[in-house]
């Protein structure tokens, strides 16, 4: 019966945020999409608001009672009500799928739910990270009880908490997953909401660039969902098809899916990128609003979010979008996009008031990313051999295993390279990604649109910024590349990637066209 | 989503599309058909097998009994199978290497002078012609060969290794193994014996397995979770405490930190969890402080009673307090208290719950 309850409870967590995101859409009138574009938007746009909202309500002291619980879903049914009766228009828009790729889109989405929920919450980062958060949001209602904040105290004990100051959007959804499924959490079912990530995340694509063309909507769907890291990292180790990743595949560290923050991160930045294209080109307020939002979710689900969310205000700002007038974005659609920086940094600030109050013991990288560590290491400076393991156990002297290391920037690259030419686990993506970036240097006059100039702006600084993390890191590197780094970060960025590929295709085209 | 009938052969292009979705989708359905195999709950033996840790045993092992009165010389040890094969592979595959984890941990103890009762039926035979690289033989005369007598190799021996996990060595009870012999320790290779049941008969249970499976479906840490849940109430506070000096900085020993997962909404309560749940390198500094400030001396030892797990007493971890560790469980009202013994393997034997009215305050030796 508690799987029941948990189920129950699962998809109400699900159907509760899709109201909300639905809700906040423009009609269909005014913005034509299909069906499947609307769903994949409409859910991740309101899983984004959904956590945005309870941080905001948790960082005001407030504790999440029966009452508020009764009180969401009421506004639930309300967002709901609104979202189907103000279309007067009932029709979707066409993509123009044909059957086999309705086929290939349908069993990789099903595929990805099912195999979330194929085995409970099994992963070290998801269970200590975020799935105890949840549980601390689901048995107390607060995140400011002694669970997260006594990490600290004065007499030298405390309760256990890793990364006590992680946003909070993942344990949200866990937790009121939980409290629908009548007060039982339940680690398999929980993950519920988290299951629609990968399903999600072709959808938001192609509905970021049917307003160029439908066949550069298909194709980024379909490219999207074909791009291995969706689901898994090393899925062929180097021993092939009898390697160890093969042999338990959906468990251990090397599976995207599950109740990790990774792909959530990808699949809300891939909507806020999708809305602020739709926003600029449409001229739509209330979807520049709604992409606002939609990094603001990026940034609830994992700390990457927010330097993410900063990459997208310096591509939008030193692309001159919001200043410099061009025929193909108007002032109204300028306005759309300064929206939703403003709608993305009001999003935001109720968390960073949050996130002050929670102790931190995590690596501080606004530290670390100084001038001073990126000129030592981009000179040459060593890895911090005296990290190594090996070192630590006493195993090898620092000199040991530096004589055995390249220096760090070398490790960086090449961890890059391999990643870059990495088929297995990427699919053609970043092939293509060098072909967009490619044609982009041929013929520069395509830079003359502004959306496209903070595209490519978002994807370029979402590398470096990833590349210099990467350079200055605290840690051992050739530890961190063994847990699936720099892998895990660039999935963040799969949405601006393919978007970027996508608008290659449909200018390609239209270059071909007589 | 709108379909349009497909109208003639798919594009080159469409059909590239379709080509670079079957990664993926060969993976989801190998993924699923394995979790479906295991019926949806991850096992160990869902993982791949945990690996033996050659080097490791034969050091400890040394170690262990040089730091007894009777040394090392003239030990005896049962050693339960060979080879590094699995058994899940048949009797058919199995072979012997000189390099072998078995046959290296048994080198290093015949050198150093200890006996081998050595059961390893299938090999016996190659493992007597085996030779080393110089062609010498590497078994000589303080080797017993025991063809299939596993029982009968336990008589009045210092110690057992298991080297491999054969069906017929499992299905010896542990009271059996603690009955036929002299020492009480079992040095399981492959992480196969049940830890819970051997610690029940009084024997000492030590893993040089490398785990392939993650440490919160160790079976025995699942045992002790259940047992803690029907033992405490779900508005208790526990508070956590090292019984002894932390001997490792191996991160599987941060048992703490899964218990706290499986037991909120218990309160748990630890030393400086700042250091102890950060990075592995704010870990090591954790497990450097504590013996430092070495909180565990001059304390006294509490006699707990029989176990509700084990009856085995005397070895326990349990303590009493000193005087920051009382004030800081009167101050957060704590039930009870739970000792442990820092290991990288969940042994049962190294945790004890003590209700916090019997462990007292400040009672020292």
């Amino acid at each position: 019966m508690s799987a029941f309850y948990g189920i129950i409870g699962g998809l109400v967590a699900v159907i509760i945020p899709l109201a909300f995101g639905l809700a906040l859409l423009p009609k269909r009138c005014d913005l034509p999409r299909s069906r499947y574009e609307e769903y994949s938007i409409g859910y991740l746009l309101g899983a984004s608001i959904f956590t945005i909202a309870l941080t905001a309500f948790y960082s005001l002291g407030f504790e999440s009672t029966a009452f508020v619980r009764f009180a969401i879903l009421a506004g639930a049914m309300v967002a709901w009500r609104h979202a189907f009766r103000r279309e007067s228009v009932r029709v979707y828009e066409p993509l123009g799928f044909q059957s086999y790729q309705v086929w290939v889109l349908a069993l990789l989405a099903l595929g990805s739910i099912a195999l979330t929920l194929s085995w409970p919450i099994n992963q070290f980062d998801p269970m200590l990270h975020f799935a105890y958060k949840g549980k601390v949001l689901f048995f107390h209602g607060t995140p400011f009880g002694e669970a997260l904040s006594s990490l600290q105290s004065g007499d030298g004990f405390g309760r256990m908490a890793t990364h006590p100051n992680y946003p909070l959007g993942i344990p949200i959804l866990e937790a009121f997953s939980g409290h629908f499924a009548l007060s039982n959490w339940s680690d398999r079912w929980v993950q519920i909401p988290l299951a629609f990530w990968a399903a999600c995340l072709p959808g938001a694509i192609a509905f970021g660039l049917r307003f160029l063309s439908k066949s550069a909507a298909r194709w980024g769907a379909l490219l999207t969902a074909s791009v291995p890291m969706l689901y898994l990292r090393d899925g062929f180790s180097s021993d092939g098809l009898g390697g160890t990743a093969w042999g338990t595949p959906g468990l251990g560290n090397g599976v995207t899916l599950g109740a990790g923050a990774d792909l959530p991160v990808a699949a809300c930045f891939a909507a806020g990128m999708a809305l602020l294209l739709r926003a600029g080109a449409a001229r739509s307020l209330r979807l520049g609003a709604a992409a606002g939002f939609a990094f603001a979710g990026a940034a609830m689900m994992k700390n990457e979010g927010l330097a993410l969310f900063g990459v997208v205000v310096v591509a939008v700002l030193i692309s001159g979008v919001l200043f410099l007038p061009s025929p193909s974005l108007e002032k109204r659609g300028r306005q759309a996009i300064g929206l939703a920086l403003l709608t993305g940094l009001l999003a935001i600030s109720p968390w960073l008031h949050l996130r002050g109050q929670m102790p931190a013991i995590d690596e501080n990288y606004s530290e670390q990313l100084t001038l001073e560590n990126t000129l030592h290491f981009l000179g040459g400076g060593d890895e911090l051999a005296e990290l190594s393991p090996k070192v630590i156990a006493q195993q090898k002297t620092k000199e040991e295993v530096l004589a055995e290391l390249p220096p760090r920037r070398a490790i960086v690259g090449k961890a890059f390279m391999s990643t870059f030419f990495d088929f297995a686990t990427w699919g053609p993506m970043w092939v293509l990604m060098f072909a967009a970036l490619g044609a982009l240097a041929i013929r520069p006059r395509s830079l003359a649109d502004p959306l496209r100039r903070v595209l490519a702006a978002t994807v370029f600084g979402g590398v470096l910024l990833y590349a210099l993390i990467l350079l200055v890191t605290p840690w051992y590197l050739p530890l961190l590349l063994e847990k699936g780094i720099p892998e895990r970060l660039l999935l963040h960025l799969v949405g601006p990637i393919v978007l970027l590929i996508g608008w290659w295709i449909a200018s390609a085209k239209e270059v071909k066209a007589p | 989503m709108a379909i349009s009938r497909p109208q003639g052969i798919p594009s080159i292009l469409g059909l590239a599309q379709v080509a670079f979705a079957l990664l993926p989708l060969l993976w989801l359905g190998t993924a699923l058909t394995h979790a479906a195999s295991a019926g949806f709950e991850p096992t160990p033996a869902s993982f791949p097998r945990p690996s033996f840790e050659g080097a490791d045993a034969s050091q400890y092992l040394l170690d262990f009994w040089r730091g007894t009165r009777r040394g090392v010389a003239n030990r005896t040890i049962a050693f339960w199978g060979l080879s590094d094969d699995d058994p899940a592979d048949g009797v058919a595959s199995a072979s012997l290497s000189a390099d072998g984890h078995g046959v290296r941990v048994a080198r290093a103890l015949m050198e150093a002078g200890v006996q081998l009762r050595i059961v390893s039926p299938h090999l016996e035979e190659q493992a007597r012609a085996l030779k080393d690289a110089s062609g010498k033989l590497v078994f000589d005369d303080r080797v017993t060969w025991m063809g299939q007598n596993a029982i009968d190799s336990l008589t009045g021996v210092d110690g057992l290794l298991l080297v491999s996990e054969w069906p017929e060595f499992l299905a010896i009870s542990p009271t059996q193994i603690a009955q036929q012999m002299r020492g009480r320790g079992v040095f399981d290779g492959r992480e196969a014996l049940d830890a819970t049941a051997l610690d029940a008969a009084g024997l000492n249970y030590y893993s040089f397995a490398k785990p392939g499976s993650p440490p919160w479906l160790d079976p025995d840490f699942q045992n002790y979770m259940a047992h803690l849940r029907e033992s405490t109430e779900e508005d208790d506070a526990i508070l956590m405490l090292p019984g002894t000096r932390l001997g490792t900085t191996s991160g599987r020993a941060r048992w703490f930190l899964h218990m706290n997962y499986q037991l909120t909404p218990r309160e748990l309560y630890l030393w400086r969890p700042e250091l102890a749940c950060g990075t592995s390198g704010q870990y090591r500094q954790w497990v450097d402080a504590y013996n430092k400030a070495h909180p565990w001396k001059k304390m006294g030892r509490p006699q707990p009673g029989p176990r509700e797990l084990s009856k085995l007493v005397g070895n326990t971890p349990a303590r009493f307090l000193n005087a920051a560790e009382s004030n800081a469980a009167a101050a957060r009202k704590v039930d009870s208290v739970l000792f442990w013994t820092h290991n990288s393997d969940f042994r049962v034997s190294d945790w004890e719950n003590i209700p916090i009215e019997k462990v007292g305050a400040g009672a020292q030796r």
